[in-house]
């Protein structure tokens, strides 16, 4: 039950058949450790998520879903070509709209520390509407 | 609060659309790399974290990334060349280029520009030669003038195509993605045909005085080519302003009706200048074709584009060619990589382009006064050029016959040819030519002259006979004519809405005919031909499922049925009555001892074989449809066939209109009885032992078939092969012997373009079903153990019958059906 208070954070299991299993299973690995991470993770929702994948390239998106391999998932993708583009100009990037990236492309995550929180976005960010301190 | 809507994933990141909102961010990034991985690994398998509003749909649209095939930013092992940044580097030279480089890069300029006018997007297909983009740093002369005239070749012709607006979706694609600034200042053509000739002239020059290999003979080649095809597009359109505005187009309708007197003025047409226009038009597209012919020759010297194939692996191969350099500027999502044209592939197109521009301009020169057989002629160009041809020539088409050359009304007219197009029909009014036509249709009932018959109509009749002229014009010419367009199911679309303009002339038809022959109840005119117009459309209709692969294993049946006896049968007799009865009158006038009436009745003769010739035709896939119904009906009772019952009976009454819509409309339905009953009726009655028919959906009248065994309904679909065999034979072999003296009697506007008509294979498929069907009919094979099969490789539209062996899977299930089933 004490489980169940963190997820709104939608812990849900893909495949259906088994959701109510999956269900059980959350409950049942309740361990400290797993709440924690399950909330630092569900915190980074919706927040903007700096990619940095192996070739190089710079994804900033608003971070939507990920799994249990760091496959992420980032809505409004925007796409540099290197770190060094990204800040030089931040105009000189492609759209991608939703973009995956699987996690064994992934160097580097970082995440934007509470700064462009727009209010009509907000709203459904946080389960309590309270800001978060940024995970460090 | 929780939204929930599907808008949500959008606005999640729409924050970010504003790129420069990230710039205050740039301190406020903390590296979470461990964290994440660490606290990730908490996650079960399968198990998803995701924000409130984003959803399973969402997952799977996204593109992965490092993805090769959805990917199309992956940074590659390879440079990927960029205009200005790889511009003069060894992979994009701007001087000193060898022939072979030089040609290359001609060649595969040539060749993305037939892939362009083919239909492929102009991104990934001329502008992958990133020298478009750098023109002014080009220091090789021929070079930079070479680009310069694509450029404006480019912009010339995407004017004319969007402007004859022949085209659907995937036929081109006009969009210059930003590169129109580029195209438009190098739009002066005048400028640039004389840099052309310039740069040519210079080759030639010094290759004259030993400073340049001979082998850059074959450069001034391609300069040649592109100079006269922009002379050809010039001189094109200075020929079209000449011949002047469509003359009867801007008559208003009661002008143009049947008994009006107006004149349609052609004289710009023949004028001095459109003539002189028109032999300079000639003299390029020699030029042109001499060129490209010259081109086609010397394709091997140019250098190859090797890494054509995977353009992600290899490098091009061409000086300054990259596929990938445009991508940024296409939707992210599925790189397409565009195939180009191989260049004699490309050079063929090209050719073909200008063979199509020959072919309507010498064959069918405007002029003012056209015999009927000219306008017969240059219909059937128009009907069968725009199957298959390019759409440049398509366009170039369109823009000879169609009405004024201004913008607006040109638009204004969609697809329309015109109807007082001038360019046309000469001085002839369009209306006259459908009566002609009419009359070419049933001579004997048409009379000795129909203009006058008509025109002493009057009142309410005349009237009647005005507008319905003017319908009837304009419904086949403006929509059975620039019917046959490359797109299928675009085509299919016209074809409805050709049956839907041509259905409510029906009613119209029967009055005028009764209007005209008021004591003669069987003569009738315009209700045949109109008919037979009806017939030729369902069919087609009807065919152009199969190619577009439209239909489900089920609904075959019921598409055998409208092809064959169901539906098409009805129509067949409304015109076949009117033969019928043509040929009586003919039989009684006919007297053998008078000369006169000799010649007269062998005329009539000779005319209307033409129209019985297609009537034979049509009859004869009739024959076929109505066989191949009866085959399934048998197959599916058999056992043989178990897909051919409907996953849905329930819905399926509703699915039958929905599927043949256009073809139900028809007025004058003689019985109350639908369409689908009876198809319902002739299904069933073949299908079922117990014929489980209810009896008061039946007309008086109208026995219901006593049920069949599979055996009585297979030697029906013999007997009905055999007809259609002996059918087909005969409409080949009679084709065949008048092949020679079809000089004499004319095409007309009814019969231009049968379509989607392949006797041979016909009468293969009749043949081999007929055997086939026999010997099911004598009980070899019978029985759901011995499966069959449609074949429809021999001929798209009528599948072949096979049997196949029997599989373990049918013996099983006969097996347990049945134990006492009929042995093998």
């Amino acid at each position: 039950a004490g489980c169940a208070d963190g997820a709104d954070a939608v812990a849900v299991s893909i495949d259906s058949l088994s959701l109510s299993e999956g269900h059980q299973q959350a409950q049942a690995e309740c361990s400290p450790e797993r709440m924690t991470a399950l909330k630092f993770l569900t915190d980074c929702l919706g927040r903007l998520l700096r990619c940095t994948m192996i070739d190089g390239r710079v994804l900033v998106g608003t971070f939507a879903c990920t799994d249990r391999d760091s496959n992420i998932i980032l809505a409004g993708c925007l796409e540099y070509q290197s770190l060094a583009d990204c800040l030089a100009d931040p105009r000189d990037c492609r759209s991608l709209g939703l973009a995956m990236i699987p996690g064994n492309k992934l160097v580097k995550m970082e995440l934007e520390s509470f700064g462009q929180q727009q209010n009509d976005v907000s709203d459904g960010l946080r389960s309590d509407g309270s800001p978060e301190t940024p995970a460090s | 609060s929780m939204t929930s809507s599907s808008n949500d994933s959008q606005q999640l990141g729409q924050l970010l659309q504003e790129p420069g909102s990230h710039q205050q961010q740039q301190s406020d990034y903390s590296d979470i790399t461990e964290q994440f991985k660490s606290a990730a690994c908490h996650l079960q398998l399968g198990e998803l974290l995701q924000h409130q509003s984003f959803s399973l749909y969402d997952a799977m649209t996204a593109i992965e990334m490092m993805e090769p095939k959805m990917d199309s930013g992956m940074r590659l092992d390879r440079e990927i060349l960029h205009p200005q940044r790889s511009a003069g580097g060894p992979l994009m030279k701007l001087s000193d280029l060898t022939d072979a480089e030089l040609l290359g890069v001609m060649d595969e300029s040539l060749a993305c520009l037939a892939s362009w006018l083919d239909g492929e997007s102009a991104l990934q297909s001329v502008f992958i030669n990133l020298y478009l983009q750098c023109i002014d740093k080009i220091e090789c002369q021929p070079l930079r003038t070479f680009c310069h005239g694509l450029l404006c070749l480019l912009q010339r012709a995407k004017d004319l195509i969007t402007l004859a607006n022949t085209t659907d979706e995937e036929d081109f694609n006009p969009l210059l993605y930003g590169f129109e600034a580029a195209a438009a200042e190098a739009a002066d053509d005048e400028r640039i045909t004389s840099a052309l000739k310039e740069a040519d002239d210079d080759i030639g020059r010094r290759v004259k005085a030993g400073q340049l290999a001979a082998g850059h003979r074959l450069v001034q080649h391609r300069l040649r080519l592109l100079r006269s095809l922009l002379l050809l597009l010039r001189q094109f359109h200075r020929m079209l302003q000449a011949m002047g505005s469509g003359g009867s187009a801007d008559l208003p309708d009661s002008a143009l009706s049947v008994t009006s007197t107006a004149v349609v003025d052609a004289a710009e047409l023949v004028s001095p200048a459109a003539a002189e226009a028109a032999a300079e038009v000639r003299r390029q597209l020699e030029s042109a074709s001499s060129a490209c012919a010259a081109v086609a020759a010397s394709l091997e010297v140019g250098q190859p584009a090797a890494g054509r194939d995977d353009p992600r692996l290899k490098a091009y191969g061409v000086q300054g060619f990259e596929p990938l350099a445009n991508l940024r500027q296409l939707p992210p999502s599925f790189p397409r990589c565009v195939r180009v044209f191989e260049r004699p592939a490309a050079v063929a197109y090209l050719a073909r382009c200008l063979d199509c521009f020959r072919q309507f301009l010498t064959d069918v020169t405007p002029a003012a006064c056209p015999s009927y057989q000219q306008l017969y002629t240059r219909l059937a160009l128009v009907c069968g050029l725009s199957s298959d041809a390019p759409c440049f020539a398509r366009s170039c088409l369109r823009l000879l016959y169609c009405c004024p050359a201004q913008q607006q009304q040109l638009h204004s007219y969609g697809i329309n040819l015109g109807l007082g197009s001038a360019r046309l029909f000469g001085r002839h009014s369009p209306v006259e030519f459908l009566l002609a036509s009419v009359k070419q249709f049933c001579p004997i009932a048409a009379g000795a002259d129909l203009n006058a018959s008509v025109r002493q109509l009057q009142g309410q009749s005349r009237q009647l006979a005005d507008s319905l002229c003017l319908q009837l014009g304009r419904a086949l010419l403006h929509q059975v004519c620039p019917l046959f367009s490359r797109n299928r199911s675009r085509k299919r679309e016209k074809l409805a809405a050709c049956l839907d303009a041509l259905w409510p002339l029906y009613e119209s038809c029967y009055c005028l005919d009764r209007a005209l022959f008021p004591n003669d109840e069987c003569r009738s005119l315009f209700l045949p031909y109109l008919t037979f117009y009806l017939f030729r459309l369902s069919r087609l209709y009807l065919l152009s499922g199969f190619s577009l692969q439209l239909y489900a294993r089920h609904e075959l049946p019921s598409v055998y049925f409208m092809l064959g006896d169901g539906y098409m049968y009805f129509l067949l007799v409304g015109i076949v009555q009117a033969d019928l009865a043509i040929q009586q009158q003919l039989q009684l006038t006919h007297n053998p001892y008078t000369k006169l009436s000799r010649q007269h009745h062998r005329y009539h003769q000779q005319v209307q074989t033409l129209y019985q010739h297609h009537l034979s035709m049509l009859r004869a896939s009739n024959y076929l449809a109505t066989a191949t119904f009866y085959a399934l009906a048998a197959l599916h009772s058999d056992g043989k066939m178990q897909q051919l019952a409907s996953p849905h009976p329930a819905g399926e009454s509703s699915a039958f209109k929905h599927r043949y819509q256009p073809l139900l409309q028809r007025p004058f339905l003689p019985r109350s009885i639908t369409c689908y009953t009876n198809l319902q009726t002739m299904w069933d009655s073949r299908t079922t032992f117990n014929g489980q028919l209810d009896d008061s959906e039946l007309d008086e009248g109208q026995q219901r078939k006593p049920a069949s065994t599979p055996a009585d309904v297979y030697a029906e679909a013999t007997r009905e092969f055999e007809k259609a065999r002996d059918a087909l034979m005969k409409v080949v072999n009679a084709a065949s012997s008048s092949a020679g003296s079809n000089s004499k009697s004319a095409p007309s506007l009814a019969t231009v373009c049968i379509e989607d008509w392949d006797g041979e294979a016909m009468i293969k498929v009749a043949k081999t079903n007929m055997v086939v069907t026999k010997l099911l009919a004598a009980g070899h094979r019978a029985g759901p153990q011995h499966p069959a099969e449609l074949d429809f490789s021999v001929c798209p539209h009528y599948p072949v019958i096979k049997l196949l062996a029997p599989t373990a899977a049918s013996s099983a299930a006969v097996a347990a059906a049945a134990p006492s089933s009929n042995g093998k």
